[in-house]
């Protein structure tokens, strides 16, 4: 297995070149800013990730301050977000309004996505329940310039 | 007049056209993180003896340079270096496949750069595909 002190790509027969992306830019965002550490630390749970333009999923699993990262639907997840590749992408993208770490719905990026999710071209389930997972991970994920 | 992909003709029309699309100018505005390369694999039975990168060297908005160089070498002082097939290579730059999802789906290969400024870039990306197409192009197969 790959292991990074807070990130794991589940090496498995087959890596989906998605997963190795997701784990990398996870890796590289907390390589970046180090503070996110902490938000790693209180998430507890799965969520899954399916593009469905691709034909794939991958399921980040968050223990321990730590992540790992799996090719596919691994567990029940407590989260899932489905989408086209380039709408996931975009939930990298989200514009953070700094006083909360909110997104920003001024933001060209945040509208877009809220007319996916009206067009139901972006479904998140279990988004109330694991609301505090949900906005931890937009920060984790999230690929704003660190001092934003 | 066409130009071959990949070919040095080729690299100086892809120059031109990116410093002609306005869109570019302005999505790749905040863009100071230093040259992209652009690097085909080698495939023999294609002509293509050996990985040839094209190196654009970027910056707020404009590529201010290219090179085309053969051997992973040439474009080794890149920030950024993108490896693909040929194959993936045509399907992008001919609008085919979104750049992020080909890198999504292995087909573009980020063998050396910070992924989050390249996502964070997502839109110069397609930007350089849409000059792309302005490019009148021969591919090889």
């Amino acid at each position: 297995m790959s292991v990074d002190k807070y990130i794991e790509l589940v090496e498995t027969e087959r890596v989906l070149p998605f997963a190795r992306l997701i784990a990398t830019l996870l890796e590289q965002n907390l390589s970046d800013a180090p503070e996110r550490a902490q938000e790693l630390r209180r998430m507890r749970g799965r969520v899954c990730l399916f593009a469905d333009d691709l034909h794939a999923a991958l399921t980040l699993e968050f223990t321990a301050g730590r992540v790992r990262v799996h090719s596919g639907v691994f567990g029940l997840p407590d989260l899932t977000l489905r989408a086209s590749s380039e709408l996931l992408i975009d939930l990298t993208r989200l514009e953070v309004a700094s006083r909360w770490a909110l997104p920003d719905p001024r933001g060209p990026v945040v509208r877009k996505l809220a007319r996916a999710l009206l067009r139901r071209q972006l479904r998140i389930h279990g988004f109330v329940r694991a609301l505090p997972v949900a906005l931890r991970l937009s920060r984790l994920m999230s690929v704003s310039s660190p001092a934003a | 007049m066409s130009y071959r992909f990949p070919s040095p003709e080729w690299t100086v029309a892809f120059k031109d056209a990116v410093n002609a699309n306005a869109a570019y100018r302005e999505a790749g505005k905040p863009w100071t993180y230093g040259p992209v390369a652009l690097v085909i694999r080698a495939q023999a039975d294609l002509g293509i003896p050996q990985d040839t990168g094209m190196l654009l060297d970027v910056h707020e908005g404009r590529c201010r340079g290219t090179q085309y160089v053969e051997g992973l070498e040439g474009v080794a002082a890149a920030e950024f270096i993108i490896i693909a097939e040929y194959a993936a290579w045509k399907s992008v730059l001919q609008g085919e496949v979104d750049p992020i999802r080909a890198m999504m789906e292995g087909q573009l290969d980020l063998r050396k750069g910070h992924l989050p400024t390249m996502i964070r870039f997502v839109e110069a990306s397609r930007q350089l595909v849409a000059s792309a197409l302005q490019v009148p192009t021969e591919f090889i197969a």
